[in-house]
């Protein structure tokens, strides 16, 4: 895995095929748990599913049931249970009253927010080269989609403060659970990328702000 | 174009307002251990508009004093910004201004 490098129209970086598959994988893991798994896009990546949504057309018979992720109380007041997804849709009051109202406006557009930059993500992974191009008008998608999978990462491995997150470089080295070896190096590789990545756009911002 | 012919009233001045000031609420950014500080700095130079020492003043606020003020207003413009911060992944909250 290289270091995202500015480009004339955007971003690169490179990631060998293992890393792609990988990075992918924890990309659709997350994007699952919000209910857009990337098992439902079409050949032609997530821009043509809109389109074919709502068509009537069932996708092919491969003998799996049909999941509908739709939640049974749709526009729920309630922070979610599993603690992952609380960290991706968290609570945006310390008041529970307007944390329920807040939610039942938001959520579904977080959701879908997130879980369309994810697919992208994903989409992008899907390729044979090395080479993986970023354009000026897709480094949002890419940073906000490696700052959730950090965060679900994050949130299964325990880090709960900063200590915790200074400890992974340990874990990732010498952890006896090898899932947890696994799980830090792949935080860590992908902090490491993202970090390129914003520096990189920083380096495009003007120097002065647009107010203040 | 041309211009219709206005009422007589339009001479009169706007009433003014006399409730509360819209103003009032303020959207609070918490300091997480995921979140990058790079990345924090740019979600707010991108989303308020903030210049770079500004921004980092807030993004350094968030991480050494765990939470800063980013924006305040009227509740409808402070759910939105939370609503933009949680879609970037950063953990923000509204709440009432006491002053």
């Amino acid at each position: 895995m290289h270091a995202f490098r500015r480009t004339r129209s955007g971003y690169a970086t490179r990631m060998d095929a293992t890393e792609r598959a990988i990075v992918a994988s924890v990309v659709g893991d997350v994007a699952e748990l919000l209910g857009h798994g990337v098992g439902s896009l079409g050949e032609d990546g997530p821009d043509a599913s809109a389109s074919t949504e709502g068509a009537g057309a069932p996708p092919a018979d491969d003998g799996l049931p049909v999941i509908s992720w739709d939640e049974p109380d749709e526009a729920s007041s309630h922070a979610p249970l599993d603690p992952a997804l609380a960290r991706l849709l968290p609570s945006a009051s310390e008041d529970d009253g307007v944390a329920g109202e807040v939610r039942r406006l938001t959520e579904d557009s977080i959701r879908s927010a997130k879980g369309e930059r994810l697919q992208r993500v994903w989409w992008d992974l899907q390729t044979r080269e090395d080479e993986i191009r970023v354009p000026d008008d897709r480094a949002m998608v890419w940073a906000g989609a490696l700052t959730d999978v950090r965060l679900v990462l994050a949130q299964r491995l325990g880090v709960e403060d900063a200590d915790a997150a200074e400890r992974l470089t340990q874990v990732a080295a010498s952890s006896e659970d090898e899932v947890s070896r696994a799980l830090a190096s792949l935080y860590l590789a992908l902090s490491w990328l993202q970090e390129s990545l914003v520096e990189a756009m920083l380096q495009e911002l003007p120097t002065a702000g647009t107010t203040d | 174009m041309s211009a219709p012919a206005l009422p007589e009233t339009r001479e009169q001045p706007a009433p003014v307002a006399v409730g509360k000031p819209v103003r009032g609420w303020r959207t609070i950014v918490w300091d997480d251990p995921v979140n990058l500080m790079s990345y924090v700095t740019y979600v707010f130079r991108t989303h308020f508009g903030y210049d770079r020492d500004k921004a980092e003043v807030l993004m350094l606020q968030v991480h050494r004093d765990g939470r800063a003020i980013v924006s305040s207003g009227g509740r409808e413009r402070m759910e939105a910004d939370v609503e933009a911060m949680h879609t970037y992944g950063l953990w923000a909250t509204l709440e009432e201004d006491p002053a």
